[in-house]
């Protein structure tokens, strides 16, 4: 028996979906040098594996800049799969991801399927038996129970969004195979300017579904916390309490933690990343300038900032005052720390006179930033406990239930790959219709569509077209 | 096993429909002594229904099955009245022959070809069973209890198993006006445990041409160029070409049928078969349709000396009382006289997942099954059936491989692979839009996708056969000219382009590119010194692929990636041993046996993960065997 798909080139994203500082594309497949050449012209005649070439990724036929890149080259045999494949580091950002993988396909690749480079790695014997025992797991989670997983929440928003959209393209269908197959039959048929209406307006529906994937990858790859504020509030410490664990650097001197540090938790089965930034503090240091302007990055990206201030010094709030407004935007949730210096350590364990000052400040606070500022705590490291106990609570009360989305989301790469199929035979189907070709060519780009969401939902296409005829017109001569 | 066994004939085939016929012609035309048996041979060939042979779908299945060497293109043509090609307006791909047949002279000539046949025998007889021994089909046994010997047996039945005629409280056994129903034979088959369930069809009234008043109808005339189904026709027509007549139905002609339903079979109760949504009754389309203020219909002569005329489109059910009321509000009918009035029918079918793709019984071989029986509708289904099983039928007994169509190769392929993988649930009919690879199943490349098989099955003779190779070769030698000869773009040519009119060239082009203009015909070429081949049957199909070759690429793409699924074989698979499938998906499988991975992905209720699950499965035991240097069963299955 032949092996099955070896002569395909994949391509697919290697890391995740959404805003990060690089995003890697891997090609994989005995023709894929010919296919990155196609992009990549500046790598030279001659190539090495597993060596790196950094240049400006092209569009072959328009000859724009996609991004600049670094292509890794691995060949026959010594890959992840055992073919001849590249790894291309771009910027990891989903618009120019998506750009690098429509031309990789425009180039002669396809989009992999779930769980496929494993699959090719068995199949070209990089992995054994025991170890193809396992892939064979692995393939059945990403097909038979992923599918199966994902039913449930098929059952729900996204499975109704998906349904609604193919019962339009369904729709269109009939229309178009109605009138190829019942030609004779005196139809009342949609005109091409009803046509177009109708298929554009699906296009846009699966695009905006496109877009949720990285709302989605927030629910259910984790929502985003970034700790900020001027240098030495006491960011670190706090983030340590969070983690309950030494992850930051803790030091005493201002403006020691230069890089964002990361870590993740769960509360209520939301996984939670949780960023300690470098300070926003103006700043000469080359280094430290990086590091603040990743800040800003993460900040945007955040679901929810914490902003700290030192109780003790009150120009620390000035300058998260001056930020706030600057940064003008975000969720904000602002943290007095170090209660313990301002107020007496036995007033810390009594609410009532904490809970009147807080009162103050979150109405000059929310006063201000009504916008921005959902709600302000004091807070003491040294109060590891009560400290944990406030932040959750407001994590649960005020942040978590957003998470929950009631809205329609692409959750998984099976459903994105195979929406982001039909998105592109929909817009081919557009520019053929636009051409005035015959219907029965739009149908090919149409049916391809149906079927890929159709793949999603675990539905098979065959006779939906004929049946969703019968149900729209009379026929029958 | 028993060297003296009886044998009267190699093949029997029971039924003397469109799919009779061509099993009966295509097994005695490869030598093989065989028997028709019908209940009515003046009925041979009859058609039972419209006067129409082919279509959009059927037309193509119709040449198809020609170049293979089957009868009913050359006789649809022989007695053709009206010639159309539907949607020639639109692509290629989709554009559909349609003849309109004298009824009589269409019978009356294949019933000369039958007769005039070598190695073919007809009787007219009922069948009662079929003989069974040691496990295998062994013939038949008639009516009157006589029985007749052969190797292999093919059913074509159409509608007269148990068949019951229903008009308004009427009910009566038969399978077609004017003929009995057959009974015995799905009894005995379902005693043998086949899945046999009811369908149901209908027809409309015949009119007598004399009590029309034309004047109120609209004349609708074929197409003046004859495009004939066979490669054996000539393209002048043989007989003088008709009109037919266009009315309608009115808010009347509804507001009746609406006050009676309840007189007719289909609303009341009485008819439990399904019938075929693209040819509702007209109750059925009043009442579904009753936004509706009127609903076409054709009025079709059924012949040139004939004084009846078929009314398309209102084939009903309802009593004749009922039907004379509606009838007359229709335009034209107002004095209408009826010969005969319309009926539904109501029969067993056997459901087709329990053949396979050589049409043979799976339950008992040597027994074939073709045509209506199956669960189709149409002449063209089952004329191509009765070919498919006739030639397999044949080739069992002269050892040869059997004949099986793929998807991408014939409406054939389409039509059976659906039927033995799908099943169905109404009368199946084939529609353009079933075959995945519409843009290459053209009418215009028939003898380019079938001459080769045409060739292994030798129907054809020899002179027609070179005449068609030489055709072939002709396409290909003008589709190899037009990709290497260039226009280069001199004042001159320039001149000429922008006449045409078309944008002026930038640099050299091949003249494939250039024909590739949406604004530029074969025939334009001409004019640049470009030789183009002046038999339309060369140029056309050429002149389409080039066209068409971004969209005919992309469906061959999608076609590459499919016949991957196509290729990996199946036949003998143990899918209990495959983990991951669910006990329906395994219950599915065991009852089609896919001969193919491509086609157990097509069964309903098999998901796309399952043909994962299988192909990984195949993978294991595939590296196990080179691992071991032997076959072992698969241990995936059992290792937790």
């Amino acid at each position: 028996m032949r092996l099955t798909h070896s002569d395909d080139v994949i391509c697919a994203l290697a890391t995740g979906p959404g805003r990060s500082p690089i995003g890697v594309v891997r090609v994989s497949g005995r023709e894929s040098e010919k296919v990155v050449r196609k992009l990549a012209d500046f790598l030279p005649n001659k190539i090495e594996s597993h060596r790196s070439y950094y240049g400006l990724l092209r569009d072959p036929i328009k000859g724009s800049v996609l991004d600049e890149a670094m292509a890794t080259y691995f060949q026959e045999g010594r890959s992840y799969s055992g073919e001849c494949s590249f790894e291309i580091s771009c910027h990891g950002n989903p618009i120019i991801l998506s750009l690098v993988l429509k031309t990789l396909i425009a180039s002669g690749a396809r989009l992999a399927k779930p769980g496929e480079f494993t699959l090719r790695a068995f199949l070209n014997g990089r992995i054994d038996l025991t170890e193809a025992e396992a892939v064979h797991q692995l393939i059945q989670a990403e097909s038979t129970s992923a599918v199966r997983a994902s039913h449930r929440q098929l059952e729900g928003f996204l499975g109704a969004e998906l349904k609604r959209i193919n019962t339009d393209l369904y729709g269109v269908l009939a229309q178009v195979e109605a009138g190829i197959d019942f030609s004779t039959e005196g139809l009342e048929l949609w005109k091409e300017g009803e046509l177009l209406q109708k298929i554009t307006a699906i296009r846009t529906s699966v695009e905006r579904l496109l877009e949720t994937f990285s709302i989605a990858k927030k629910q259910f790859e984790g929502m985003v916390i970034a700790l900020v504020g001027p240098p030495n509030v006491g960011k670190s410490s706090l983030m340590n309490i969070l983690m309950s664990s030494e992850t930051s650097i803790v030091d005493a001197s201002p403006g020691t933690t230069r890089d964002a540090v990361s870590d993740t938790l769960e509360i209520d089965g939301v996984k939670i990343r949780i960023f300690d930034t470098a300070g926003l503090r103006d700043t000469s240091d080359r280094v430290e300038a990086i590091g603040i302007r990743k800040s800003y990055e993460i900040m945007t990206s955040a679901d929810v900032i914490f902003g700290v201030f030192d109780l003790s010094r009150p120009e620390t709030l000035t300058f998260l005052q001056d930020e706030m407004r600057s940064f003008a935007k975000g969720s904000w949730l602002v943290l007095g720390n170090k209660s313990d210096l301002v107020v007496d350590p036995k007033e810390v364990v009594n609410p009532e006179v904490l809970s009147a000052k807080m009162v103050e400040a979150k109405i000059s606070l929310k006063a201000a930033f009504p916008a921005q500022v959902q709600d302000a705590e004091f807070i003491s490291c040294q109060e590891v406990e009560l400290t944990q106990k406030t932040l959750f609570g407001f994590l649960k009360n005020h942040v978590l239930p957003n998470q929950i989305s009631e809205s329609p989301l692409i959750s998984n790469s099976r459903q994105y790959d195979n929406l982001f199929e039909a998105e592109r035979s929909l817009a081919r189907a557009l520019e053929t219709l636009t051409n005035h070709a015959g219907t029965e060519f739009i149908s090919v780009d149409l049916t391809t569509a149906a079927l890929k969401i159709d793949e999603i939902l675990g539905n098979q296409v065959d006779e939906a077209i004929i049946d969703r005829i019968f149900k729209d017109f009379c026929l029958g001569k | 096993m028993n060297g003296t066994a009886r044998l009267d004939f190699q093949i029997i085939v029971v039924g003397g429909g469109h799919a009779g016929i061509e099993a009966c012609l295509v097994s005695s035309r490869m030598g093989l002594s065989t028997l028709l048996l019908s209940s009515n041979q003046k009925r041979i060939g009859y058609m039972s229904c419209n006067p129409s042979i082919g279509g959009l779908a059927k037309g193509h299945m119709v040449r198809e099955l020609d170049v293979l060497g089957g009868e009913m293109g050359k006789t649809a043509d022989l007695t053709c009245i009206q010639f159309k090609r539907l949607n020639s307006t639109k692509g290629p791909a989709v554009r559909g022959s349609r003849v309109q047949s004298d009824k009589d002279k269409y019978s009356v000539a294949m019933q000369k070809v039958i007769l005039e046949s070598p190695n073919l025998s007809v009787k007219e007889a009922e069948v009662k069973e079929v003989i069974i021994k040691e496990g295998r089909c062994a013939g038949v046994r008639l009516q009157d209890g006589s029985e007749i010997y052969s190797a292999r047996t093919i059913i074509t039945a159409g509608t007269f198993l148990n068949g019951v005629m229903f008009m308004g409280d009427q009910k009566s056994e038969g399978g077609r006006h004017g003929d009995k129903a057959s009974h015995g034979l799905s009894d005995q088959l379902r005693s043998f445990g086949f899945d046999v369930q009811r369908l149901k069809t209908g027809t409309p009234a015949r009119l007598l041409k004399d009590s029309i008043d034309w004047s109120k109808t609209e004349a609708q005339w074929g197409d003046p160029t004859f495009f004939p189904f066979s490669v054996h026709s000539s393209s002048q027509f043989y007989l003088p070409q008709i009109a037919c007549y266009l009315s309608r139905t009115s808010e009347k002609t509804h507001e009746i049928i609406q006050r009676n339903l309840s007189r007719s079979p289909l609303y009341c109760g009485m008819i439990e078969g399904t019938g075929p949504r693209y040819c509702p009754s007209i109750e059925d389309k009043v009442v579904r349709f009753a936004d509706r203020s009127s609903h076409q219909t054709f009025l079709e002569p059924e012949g040139l000396d004939s004084n009846l005329i078929y009314l398309q489109g209102i084939s009903t059910s309802l009593p004749q009382d009922v039907q004379s009321e509606f009838l007359k509000t229709i335009p034209g009918l107002e004095n209408v006289q009826v010969a005969r009035f319309g009926y539904a029918v109501e029969y067993d079918f056997f459901e087709p997942t329990q053949i396979k793709h050589s049409l043979e019984t799976r339950g008992i071989p040597g027994l074939f099954l073709a045509g209506q029986i199956n669960g189709t509708s149409g002449y063209e289904e089952a004329a191509v059936q009765g070919f498919i099983a006739g030639a397999n039928a044949a080739r069992s007994l002269l050892n040869k491989s059997e004949l099986v169509f793929g998807r991408d190769e014939a409406y054939i392929g389409v039509l059976i692979d659906d039927l033995v993988t799908k099943g169905t649930k109404e009368p199946y009919r084939m529609f353009t839009s079933r075959a995945e690879h519409r843009l290459i199943l053209r009418e215009d490349n028939t003898v380019d996708r079938l001459l080769a098989r045409s060739m292994d099955l030798g129907l054809l003779s020899q002179e027609k056969f070179k005449e068609l190779s030489q055709l072939k070769d002709q396409r290909a030698g003008y589709a190899e000219k037009l990709k290497t000869e260039k226009l280069y773009p001199n004042e001159e040519v320039q001149r000429k382009i922008e006449a045409l009119p078309s944008n002026r060239l930038l640099k050299s082009v091949s003249f494939e590119e250039f024909l590739r203009r949406p604004e530029v015909s074969s025939s334009d070429l001409l004019r640049f010194g470009f030789e183009v081949p002046s038999d339309p049957r060369v140029s056309e199909p050429v002149e389409i692929e080039v066209k068409y070759s971004g969209y005919i690429g992309r469906q061959m793409d999608l076609l590459k990636q499919w016949r991957k699924n196509e290729d990996v074989p199946l036949l003998g698979l143990d899918f209990s041993a495959v983990r991951g499938l669910s006990n329906e998906e395994k219950e599915k499988l065991f009852r089609v046996q896919p001969r193919t991975l491509g086609q157990a992905s097509r069964i309903s209720g098999v998901n796309p993960s399952a043909v994962q699950a299988i192909l990984v499965y195949l993978k294991g035991a595939e590296l196990r065997k080179r691992s071991n240097g032997e076959l072992s069963a698969p241990h995936w299955g059992s290792k937790d």
